[in-house]
């Protein structure tokens, strides 16, 4: 019988895992040149690595059509669910975008309707506290998007836990399925580009921020602690519809409805309780309030046409959206 | 017995294909991974039904989530590894481990006596069927799909010398239970071949 907890009995697994190994080979050349029990040893292996390599093979199976049909649609309704509207958008429309000297005037990014809940009345099926930070970068020529959680870093979860998602460039009409019943939604649309964002949270605490670019939130239901960061403020949303444009040199906040509150980095505070408009400048200082046009309606239309609001955005490229989400 | 180099590109062109979004591009690697996949949800589930569901549910959560998925990587062991988590929720959310094996019939090698390949798939899974179901996972992933043992490791979120150790264990422990089985001292299903 071979020895027992003999060494080489580890030797001739690692020999039969990788048998190219010159130098294995030889230590276990002279040692079972002077052991049966380990030539026996050895012989056993070898044969139980022969038949566990052919027995456990995984027969060359392959999926039916139906089984590839239902992954093709649900991976499709999952990751592009107005696939048929996209694929009538121009494509030379995309190339139009990425062009450094049009994508300054044009880019024109609406996030849209976050509609936070927040169930607490005991029955415990939604998770709490996870907090999720989304960060928005328009830079370039690409948007991205990353979304995380902060609870979690893997990918491999579960179904729901997707948390990183990134976009390397625009792709529209594209639709990544977040954690917690989120969702992003890329729209390509005439000559701007929109990115609706619909959510159902079921945060405590969240919070978004806006690097650069526009973005238009619509919230409603009960919701707390939504904080969005923009530039050199900090805005609360207590409920409300209202868009934000953060440039370089300054920072726009057009409120639809609601009320508002703008918090600078610099601690001066501001508050927006009828329709209207305030503005930041990068160090933090507000510039004069000015009154809104309270009609300027972002009606609930995802396709509804874009166009720049020439009424008031004195020189601003046309940034605002008709369109909410 | 690893993936070669350009297996890994294609896999890769495919993928990059797939997210530029040509949504026919996930075809090929489903057609390619489905046997693997399916195989170890069986191993896993023990039950073809269950193992059909959740390889197609990894295939929709990995084309889901193909960004999470960084090109250039081994897209199989990350595959895997969806299937491996995915089986492990719904056995978690069953509260029991399988206990019945219900492995398909594989077509086995052509140059074999049909006989001895049956003999020795029949005692093979009766000895397998009696290890420790993570030693019989650590045998698939292994021999049945010639993962390396980083791929392993990865997969089963174990380090590398914690997969080897417990495999070389389970190895020695299903040579003796082989032996004794066949009877013969030694691990041997050979009727002549």
């Amino acid at each position: 019988m071979p020895e027992k907890n003999c060494p080489h009995q580890t030797l001739m697994q690692e020999f039969l895992d990788s048998p190219k190994s010159p130098e294995l080979a030889a230590q276990l050349h002279k040692h079972m040149a002077e052991c049966e029990s380990c030539r026996q040893e050895f012989a056993g292996f070898q044969q139980l690595f022969q038949s566990l390599d052919r027995v456990l093979r995984p027969p060359p199976l392959q999926p039916t059509p139906q089984q590839i049909a239902n992954i093709k649609k649900t991976v499709v309704a999952k990751s592009d669910p107005k696939k048929t509207q996209s694929a009538q958008v121009p494509e030379n429309l995309v190339a139009f975008f990425f062009k450094p000297f049009a994508i300054a005037g044009l880019i024109l990014l609406t996030l849209g309707s976050f509609v936070f809940f927040k169930n607490q009345q005991g029955t415990g099926q939604l998770p709490v506290e996870q907090p999720l930070h989304a960060s928005l970068d328009l830079a370039q020529n690409s948007v991205s998007l990353i979304f995380s959680s902060s609870t979690t870093s893997s990918a491999f979860e579960g179904e729901n836990a997707i948390n990183v998602a990134e976009l390397k460039a625009i792709k529209p009409e594209t639709s990544y399925q977040l954690p917690k019943d989120c969702s992003i939604l890329l729209r390509s649309h005439e000559n701007s580009i929109l990115l609706s964002k619909k959510a159902k949270f079921a945060l405590t605490t969240t919070s978004f921020e806006l690097h650069n670019g526009e973005a238009h939130f619509k919230l409603s239901g009960p919701h707390q602690n939504f904080k969005l960061l923009a530039g050199p403020a900090e805005v609360s949303v207590i409920g409300t519809e209202f868009v934000i444009q953060n440039n370089d040199d300054q920072l726009t906040i057009t409120l639809i409805s609601g009320h508002i509150l703008v918090k600078t980095k610099s601690g001066a505070i501001q508050q927006l309780v009828t329709p209207g408009q305030i503005q930041v400048r990068s160090d933090g200082t507000f510039f004069d309030s000015q009154p809104s046009a309270p009609e300027q309606s972002f009606p609930d239309k995802t396709h509804e046409s874009v166009k720049p609001d020439n009424s008031k955005s004195s020189g601003d490229s046309g940034r605002k959206l008709e369109n909410s989400f | 017995m690893n993936k070669t180099l350009p297996d890994l590109d294609q896999d890769n062109q495919l993928i990059d294909s797939f997210i530029k979004g040509e949504t026919g591009a996930f075809e090929p690697l489903v057609k390619k991974y489905w046997g693997q996949v399916y195989y170890l949800c069986l191993r896993y589930l023990k039950n073809s039904e269950s193992a059909s569901d959740i390889t197609q549910e990894t295939f929709i959560v990995a084309f889901s989530k193909i960004d999470t998925f960084i090109v250039g990587r081994s897209f199989r062991p990350w595959l895997l590894k969806i299937a491996a988590n995915k089986s492990l929720k719904l056995l978690n959310q069953s509260r029991s481990r399988p206990t019945s094996e219900l492995i398909p019939d594989q077509p086995g090698n052509p140059d074999q006596d049909p006989e001895n390949v049956l003999a020795a798939k029949q005692l093979l899974d009766d000895c397998l069927d009696k290890l420790e179901f993570e030693d019989q996972i650590l045998f698939l992933l292994r021999h049945g799909l010639n993962l390396t043992y980083d791929e392993m490791a990865m997969i089963l979120d174990k380090p590398i010398g914690s997969v080897k150790g417990e495999l070389f264990r389970a190895r020695k422990i299903l040579k003796d239970s082989l032996g004794s089985h066949s009877g013969m001292g030694e691990y041997s299903v050979r009727k002549g071949g």
